[in-house]
């Protein structure tokens, strides 16, 4: 795939906006540190508060990596999920993924309480959480591709995406009954979203995870070209459709559920970020759409962490508050404007 | 049977399945496609000629008998051996993508690119050649959603050619165009089978046209399938039981149908 000019200069940009962007998230919140500081820390350097480098090491630096994580691997989903389904609105939030994902988490942390003391400890440390959550995926994901094949219009698999977060919302609040008050508290507080949780050893399982899902991407690349021109045709050009789905599937279940297991549901990044991708390379090729994602993804991702953590105040929002007020109104504008491509 | 035998049925039945029941559509075909000829499938609409092409081209499974290409039955070709040997031209609308008209095309590469689909001289040279054939040069770079029916019907035949198979299925590439773009794409499909020597295969309602540009014709009744050249087929008198509408009656003179 030759890469024109106009591409290699968006590249670059990108990558660029990327390192500022990392840096920046670093830099800034509640208590800022100076540009210079954080890149002596970063090169193992004491800056001139010890404080800063604790908080520099132990908080944001895997903040800002989980950030990048969260963003590409959503993105990643959206783009795989627009391709398979030939519907421009596709991505893990709209189409119930995240919620499927809520499910398998609400039923681990509330409902394992009625199983014996042992097999509760590890059902709710990490790994049982991640697979619970990635099941809850898988789950929901085949459902809608089997619903998408009845489903011929792009609305009417949203409003099946919709009918699944309601069912959610509804099982998690009958299981509410079940469950005590901490159990009730640690769902809630996950379900609000939060990147900065995370152990350096919780990012290199969800590095994993996201390195598996990418690597079976990637053995789709051609597969999703030839998507593009619909199922027939794709068989026809020699593309072994079975696999490729099951391949794709596997890939956004395990990027999905594996993310909104460690950082909570996170809307609307799966579905937007393509589209700003597929708008700025003005191109269908994923080889190409696929890398443009990726960064993307991480900008947009530590960007709005970034304004979540309010620099200046002493208080941060909730990081789903923020990528649905930049991420609604995209959605809004795809379905208005009917300009939506694959 | 000859050496050059592309396409080979042999008592052949297809249909479709629902439930456990098997539906057959038509039974007991046979004929026999070779290189370099222009062929078309005709006959009223649901007597299966989309399930007879679906069934020739592996899309969908025959209830019984045999196809073979180039002697080898349809079953034991793998899907990439299959993408080297056929490409098709489907009714399928093609999803709005940013897909440019040379992007397009050069899907039809797939069979031969790397994992990545990156395109080698040989496909660059392979993709120019289908566009000159196909007169699409000069859109090269317009969305392929820009384009109007008769363009894109062109560009999908390029991605066909594009694909270097010895023989093309079209599912009514005609439909949809006006009478000058469906001369057009008849002459084109006739200048690349004699040109090429591909044996190119397309169902069609536009029968007077057929008559005039097609090699062989293939017939298709509730009642029998036959494969023979248009003049031939006039003197038989086949067209006649073409459709069970009396006033619509085959003038084989004019060698057009008139209404009386």
């Amino acid at each position: 795939m030759t890469l024109t000019s106009r591409h290699r200069g968006l590249f670059a940009l990108l990558s660029g906006l990327l390192l500022l962007a990392f840096l920046s998230n670093i830099a800034w919140g509640q208590v800022a540190i100076p540009l210079g500081d954080v890149l002596q820390t970063i090169f193992g350097q004491t800056p001139i508060q010890s404080t800063w480098s604790y908080i520099i090491l132990e908080f944001r630096i895997p903040k800002a990596l989980t950030a990048i994580l969260v963003g590409m691997g959503l993105s990643t989903c959206g783009l795989l999920m627009q391709t398979l389904f030939r519907n421009p609105l596709a991505g893990p939030y709209v189409l119930g993924l995240s919620s499927g994902s809520s499910l398998g988490v609400a039923l681990v942390l509330m409902g394992a309480g009625l199983l014996p003391t042992g097999l509760y400890t590890l059902l709710t440390g990490t790994y049982g959480l991640v697979a619970a959550s990635c099941l809850g995926s898988l789950g929901v994901m085949a459902l809608v591709l089997v619903l998408s094949r009845k489903l011929r219009d792009s609305s009417g698999l949203l409003i099946v995406g919709l009918m699944f977060g309601s069912f959610t919302a509804a099982a998690v609040s009958v299981l509410t009954y079940f469950s005590s008050a901490e159990q009730l508290q640690r769902f809630t507080f996950w379900s609000m979203g939060n990147l900065g949780n995370l152990t350096y050893t919780q990012i290199g399982i969800l590095t994993v995870c996201f390195a598996v899902g990418l690597l079976l991407t990637l053995q789709n690349i051609k597969a999703l070209d030839g998507l593009l021109l619909g199922e027939n045709y794709a068989a026809s050009l020699g593309i072994a459709l079975g696999k490729s789905r099951l391949r794709i599937i596997w890939a956004t279940a395990l990027l999905c559920g594996s993310i909104t297991a460690f950082v909570g549901p996170i809307a609307f990044i799966g579905l937007a970020v393509p589209h700003l991708a597929k708008l700025l390379f003005q191109t269908s090729k994923h080889g190409i759409l696929l890398v443009a994602t990726l960064l993307i993804g991480a900008i947009i991702m530590l960007g709005c962490d970034t304004v979540a953590q309010m620099p200046g105040f002493d208080f941060t929002l909730p990081i789903n508050a923020i990528t649905s007020l930049v991420g609604a109104p995209v959605v809004i504008g795809l379905i208005i404007r009917k300009k939506a491509l694959l | 049977m000859s050496v050059n035998s592309l396409l080979r049925v042999c008592d052949l039945t297809i249909g479709y399945g629902k439930g456990n029941q098997a539906i057959p559509l038509a039974t007991q075909l046979h004929f026999e496609l070779k290189a370099g000829q222009l062929v078309s499938l005709i006959g009223p609409n649901g007597v299966g000629k989309s399930t007879l092409l679906r069934t020739l081209c592996g899309i969908q499974p025959a209830l019984s008998g045999s196809v073979f290409w180039e002697d080898k039955p349809l079953e034991e070709w793998t899907a990439e051996q299959r993408a080297r040997k056929l490409a098709l031209v489907l009714t399928d609308k093609i999803p709005k993508s940013n897909l440019t008209v040379y992007e397009l095309i050069a899907l039809g590469r797939h069979p031969y690119t790397n994992w990545l689909g990156q395109l080698a001289p040989d496909d660059i040279k392979a993709i120019e050649t289908a566009m000159e054939q196909t007169e699409v040069s000069l859109w090269r770079d317009r969305k392929h959603y820009e384009l109007s029916d008769g363009q894109l019907q062109r560009v999908l035949i390029a991605r066909a050619l594009a694909q270097d198979t010895p023989w093309i299925v079209l599912d009514e590439p005609t439909t949809h165009l006006d009478l000058v773009h469906k001369v057009g794409v008849f002459q084109l499909l006739q200048r690349v089978a004699h040109q090429t020597g591909k044996c190119i295969l397309f169902s069609t309602h536009d029968i007077d046209l057929a008559i005039q540009l097609s090699d062989e014709m293939l017939i298709m009744t509730p009642q029998q399938l036959v494969l023979d050249q248009p003049c031939n087929h006039i003197e038989s008198g086949i067209f006649n039981t073409l459709f069970t509408d009396e006033h619509i009656r085959f003038d084989a003179e004019k060698g057009r149908f008139v209404i009386s």
